[in-house]
């Protein structure tokens, strides 16, 4: 077991890999009574088809999402009870990379540890709970055909991906799981959810050698066979667009408008793809931030309102970024930030002073994020996963300088490379 | 671990809450008054314009730059209910000394804002008429995105019916309907009230000893204390239970039912709590095992409370073919409740995890001032959190669920036109 302290965030961290290959990490903070515990693997939404010891499948969609259902029904029952039984809140989520199950809880730890580790190695899948699960799913994927701001996000990605999964609802359609076998789940439970492609990590304050002991001791029992041979099958994808310009029209109050810049794919390199990540959400914010003067002008002509956000995704498969709002005057909306963008391309806008202003908020940001142990296990997760160490993020936020941002900036938004979305009410 | 310091500032009261556990500072300030349609929706107004300008910074942008200079210092205004009151808090969260590597007085310089931004708007003369117009255009515009989220909407709509002619109704957020009326010269009437005659405490945690009293000191003053009543509404019976059911072009119908129940004291209250865990407030209730888990009739199925005024709602995403069948179904798993159909370890169950996330709740800055408020409102009580709920039981449970009356029931679905495409 290995010990790393971070003295600037008075932080630190207790590295372990099991013999299985399965990592675990316990971050510890004193004085919470809270401990918060996540199961990782390394699957998710994108991952439908690949190659496994040489032999390749394809999954129907949304089968990550499935089988993080199916986990929690076991031959005697819902896991969800038996968490509340021992004082533990449980859940889990799906994204398009990996699949997390987790819980929190003041009392009975061991108990909860064990009882998150057995759901997660242990499958049970019969045809009939599959039948039933489909049925809840399917309510799932209606309600969020209710939901604008889900339809708009979706369509937008259509517009922008033609091949690569993440323009897929991460919850599958209501015809993909109906597909789904019991057969499926077991070879995708087989697949992935190895410990070598897992990790866990634990947020609290522990008893770290005891913990660790009986982490390890649980890992060595499991009868796992060696580590499989993955190997994820990406369709191609070039920068290209789908369609730059769509509308589509549903029963609301309010006309949404949503843009989205396609980007080439990262660096293999994580650090990178972290920099890069870093340097648009700074040029972003700068410029279209609310300590912009553009921000006010897009407000002074009514083009925007709270609901204003942008956001940058950068995964090794995908970058994109996402400009949204609710707006009366959607084209113009797209005119006024196309126009700005050029603006600032044009001119000397990002200087030194605006990034150390940016540095700044940022850096308060992260220490108030981490006053929380759900923030901390996530994001830890995310950044180990990725490649990268959620605890040197201030180091690399300081390494960043003003060329990064107005490099990344211009490369980013490239409007050949855009498509527009808009949802309105019905005429 | 930490300690609390219940004080007063310049007659106004003041908790301090100590602990190292953070890496931030919260200051929140908590301005109560009765909730009336009259003034939620100015409040609202009123509590975003103070946070945007101050003398000092006369543009928001202004002020957001100085505020991320302060290691992105957080300055908030919300708004919210208890009981019978009306609720603007405004927070400032910003990062311990000990983290920052210059010498930066963030402590006094973030509570000498706060001085500011209770002196905000400083003019109420033609120079602030588009700032307030501008507000205004964002609130109208926040309240009406509102309605495009189902459930949010659909629950409102519950609400306008169950209290149609009762305060309850206008919910913490304000009345779309009331805005255009206002006027910059009653947003002034409003900031005079709330500063003069509303109920004020202050609420810090975080790494601080004594000399923050010093900080805080600068922030507001009173000549004498204000102390108001903390309430609930009068209970009220149903004589009839009313329904009610709009349409929408919509795939999943939204159910939502609304109960009264008469509170009569704290015990009351966490008895109803607890029995409210164990209808539909929790993951382990018998609304998500049995109508969601078991007989697949929702998605989304949950129930919640308003103890102190002894209100209980469930609220259900259902396919549209099915809301006659889980309303009966909801009714049922109640009437289970009722005749006792439930273990007594069911009850214990349900007790531990809501010790649990009390505690977990405490692992919160702003949780541990919640807590600390409305013990402040509450006042002295007998008896503690831990020893009402060690309290209740099986017999209480049944006693205080035989009382729940459904008194609203309201649907949003598909109209039969839509059914038919």
């Amino acid at each position: 077991m290995k010990r790393i302290d971070y003295p600037e965030i008075d932080e630190s961290v207790y590295q372990h890999q099991c013999a299985n290959g399965l990592d675990v990490f316990i971050i510890q903070k004193p004085e919470y009574s809270k401990k918060f515990v996540t199961y990782t693997t390394k699957y998710g939404s994108m991952d439908d088809h690949f190659k496994v010891d040489g032999e390749s499948f394809k999954v129907p969609e949304g089968i990550a999402h499935f089988l993080e259902h199916k986990m929690f029904e076991k031959e005697d029952g819902d896991v969800f009870n038996l968490f509340s039984k021992y004082g533990a809140n449980a859940n889990a989520f799906t994204s398009y990379d990996r699949t997390s199950y987790l819980f929190s809880t003041t009392e009975s730890f061991e108990e909860n540890l064990k009882l998150l580790m057995d759901m997660v190695e242990k499958p049970y899948f019969t045809e009939e709970t599959v039948e039933r699960e489909v049925g809840i799913i399917g309510e799932e994927i209606k309600m969020y055909q209710d939901n604008p701001g889900y339809k708009l996000y979706f369509e937008t990605l259509n517009q922008m991906y033609h091949n690569l999964p993440v323009k897929d609802d991460i919850a599958g359609t209501e015809s993909s799981i109906g597909e789904i076998t019991s057969d499926h789940l077991f070879l995708c439970h087989r697949t992935f959810y190895h410990p070598s492609n897992m990790v866990l990590i634990l947020v609290g304050e522990f008893d770290v050698d005891a913990v660790m002991a009986s982490i390890d001791t649980h890992q060595s029992e499991r009868n796992v066979m060696d580590a499989p041979e993955i190997e994820r099958l990406l369709p191609e994808e070039p920068r290209e667009i789908v369609k730059p310009r769509s509308v589509l029209e549903m029963d609301v109050e309010e006309t949404r408008v949503m843009l989205g810049f396609k980007h080439k794919q990262g660096s293999n390199d994580a650090m990178e793809r972290l920099k890069r990540d870093l340097s648009v959400m700074f040029a972003l914010d700068m410029v279209f931030g609310e300590q912009s003067v553009y921000y006010y002008e897009l407000m002074e002509k009514g083009l925007i309102d709270d609901s204003f956000n942008f956001s940058h995704i950068e995964e090794p498969a995908f970058s994109h970024l996402l400009f949204a709002s609710n707006t009366e005057a959607p084209e113009r909306f797209t005119e006024e930030i196309t126009s700005i963008i050029e603006t600032v391309k044009d001119s000397d806008f990002f200087t030194d002073d605006k990034l150390t202003v940016q540095k700044r908020e940022i850096i308060g940001d992260y220490l108030s994020s981490l006053n929380s142990p759900e923030y901390i296990a996530n994001q830890y997760t995310k950044y180990y996963l990725d490649g990268y160490d959620l605890y040197q993020l201030p180091e690399v936020i300081d390494s960043i300088e003003i060329d990064d941002v107005k490099r990344h900036f211009t490369d980013v938004l490239d409007t050949r490379y855009m498509v527009e979305c808009i949802l309105k009410p019905h005429d | 671990m930490y300690t609390v310091d219940r004080t007063e500032v310049n007659h106004i009261p003041a908790v301090i809450i100590e602990t190292n556990q953070f890496k931030t500072i919260t200051v929140q300030l908590q301005f109560r008054s009765r909730l009336e349609r009259d003034r939620v929706t100015k409040r609202n107004i009123l509590s975003r314009m103070m946070i945007k300008r101050t003398l000092q910074f006369s543009k928001e942008a202004d002020l957001l730059k100085y505020l991320a200079h302060y290691y992105g210092a957080h300055l908030t205004s919300n708004v919210g209910r208890k009981g019978e009151d009306h609720i603007v808090t405004f927070g400032m969260e910003f990062v311990n000394d000990r983290f920052i590597k210059e010498n930066l007085d963030v402590a006094g310089e973030m509570c000498r804002l706060l001085r500011d931004v209770l002196k905000t708007p400083v003019h109420y003369d033609e120079s602030y008429e588009d700032f307030f117009r501008k507000e205004k255009r964002l609130y109208k515009n926040r309240l009406k995105s509102m309605k495009d989220n189902r459930a949010q909407s659909s629950f409102q709509s519950m609400i306008d019916v169950m209290f149609k002619d009762e305060g309850y109704k206008y919910l913490s957020h304000g009345v779309l309907e009331d805005i255009d009326e206002i006027t910059l010269l009653d947003i002034k009437t409003e900031h005079e009230q709330m500063m003069a005659d509303d109920d004020l405490a202050i609420l810090v945690v975080g790494a601080v000893d004594g000399s923050i009293k010093q900080d805080l000191s600068a922030i507001c003053s009173r000549e004498e204390p204000v102390v108001s009543e903390h309430r609930a509404y009068p209970y009220r019976e149903v004589e009839k239970v009313s329904r009610a059911k709009d349409t929408q072009q919509i795939e999943q119908a939204k159910l939502n039912m609304g109960f009264r129940v008469n509170i009569s004291n704290l015990q009351e209250q966490m008895a109803f709590n607890v029995m409210n865990q164990m209808f539909g407030g929790s993951a382990s209730s018998l609304l998500f095992r049995n109508i969601r888990e078991k007989l697949s009739l929702a998605y989304q199925i949950h129930s919640q409370v308003d103890v102190r005024n002894g209100y209980l709602f469930v609220m259900g995403g259902v396919d549209p073919a099915n809301v006659e069948k889980a309303e009966a179904a909801i009714l049922s798993e109640l009437d289970a409740i009722r005749e006792g159909a439930f273990e007594a370890e069911f009850v214990e169950e349900v007790k531990r995890m809501m010790r649990v996330n009390r505690q977990e709740v405490m692992d919160k800055p702003k949780g541990l001032i919640t807590m600390e408020y409305n013990r402040l409102i509450q006042g002295v009580q007998e008896q503690s959190w831990e020893e009402r709920l060690a309290a209740v039981d099986s017999e209480m449970i049944k006693e205080i669920s035989s009382r729940v009356v459904l008194d609203t029931v309201y649907v949003l679905t598909r109209s039969d036109e839509d059914e038919k495409n």
